[in-house]
């Protein structure tokens, strides 16, 4: 679909100028940064499109001084902190913070507080870094975790953003923080367990 | 006294307070009195010895994470979205663009 007229950019050239050019050399990458911090593909997409409009809104201030995705990535991350102070005037799920990995039957520990299905035994983890269908495994597992422990989790271990950092970011307490990490981690670790390292260990190597 | 408590956590803590201690541990410092106790839980508890390598995986994983989707193309955005995105651009009203 060629540019509409009236809205022809003042020099077609020019990349800056024209958002079909934006999307098409730089949707993609826009849109892994953005699902790599939210998490889930629809607000990922969504974050995408605000963020090439409010470019569009803003385009005399692009003075070509810096490269087109460097701006367009400085206009997504604000519009990523917007989104993430949205969802807490939304009232992210405390209560299912609070709830713990106490809720329903999906707690990995008994009621005396054992493994009820303790990790096992993974086999070559570093070889799984560099198969393509272990990334598709892990962004499956990552986008099925809940949405307030996958900002906590993707914003600690992907951003590496330190705790106090957290803390003020997402408003809760520390109490509250250490729960959605810890349970972060024991819902991803399971999830990898159960998609990839078990599928994965055809022989006797769940025995240590 | 403070031996004894120490004693006490450690003997008594279960595998859900190791898994969570061993969690934090990753954000933050521990107090002596959990190091300890954690400490003396892993050395006993093969199960929360291997959870702790594994998260200590996830942050290696994250680390890599995103270049690895670079590198491989895994993710794309899809061409609905493209299309969507697309007609929102040019249905931007037209004044709506020299502002700010």
């Amino acid at each position: 679909m060629p540019p509409t007229p009236d809205r022809a950019a003042p020099e077609p050239t020019d990349e800056a100028a024209d958002p079909a050019v934006w999307l098409e050399r730089h949707g993609d990458a826009l849109y892994r940064f953005a699902r790599a911090r939210v998490g889930r593909r629809e607000a990922a997409e969504d974050l995408v499109q605000e963020a090439l409009l409010a470019a569009l809104r803003s385009v005399d201030r692009y003075r070509g001084d810096s490269a087109a995705r460097t701006w367009l990535l400085g206009i997504l991350r604000r519009k990523i902190a917007d989104f993430y102070r949205r969802e807490r005037a939304a009232g992210a799920t405390i209560e299912a913070d609070l709830a713990g990995p106490r809720d329903g039957g999906s707690s990995p520990f008994d009621a005396r507080g054992h493994w009820r299905d303790a990790p096992a035994k993974w086999r070559s983890p570093e070889a799984a870094l560099d198969e393509a269908d272990f990334w598709r495994v892990f962004e499956g597992c990552t986008s099925r975790l809940p949405g307030h422990l996958a900002r906590a989790f993707l914003l600690r271990e992907v951003e590496g953003v330190d705790v106090d950092r957290l803390l003020a970011d997402l408003r809760i307490n520390a109490g509250n923080l250490r729960i959605r990490l810890h349970r972060a981690r024991l819902l991803l670790r399971a999830c990898l367990e159960k998609h990839w390292f078990d599928a994965d260990s055809d022989g006797p190597s769940r025995h240590p | 006294m403070n031996r004894l408590r120490r004693l006490r956590l450690i003997v008594t803590l279960r595998c859900e307070s190791a898994s969570e201690l061993a969690s934090r541990q990753f954000d933050e410092p521990l107090d002596l009195a959990d190091r300890l106790a954690l400490g003396g839980h892993l050395i006993v508890c093969p199960a929360c010895r291997r959870f702790r390598r594994q998260i200590q995986f996830l942050r290696e994983a994250c680390r890599r994470r995103i270049h690895s989707l670079d590198a491989i193309e895994l993710d794309a955005l899809s061409a609905g979205a493209r299309a969507r995105i697309l007609r929102s651009l040019r249905d931007a009203p037209p004044d709506a663009r020299p502002d700010v």
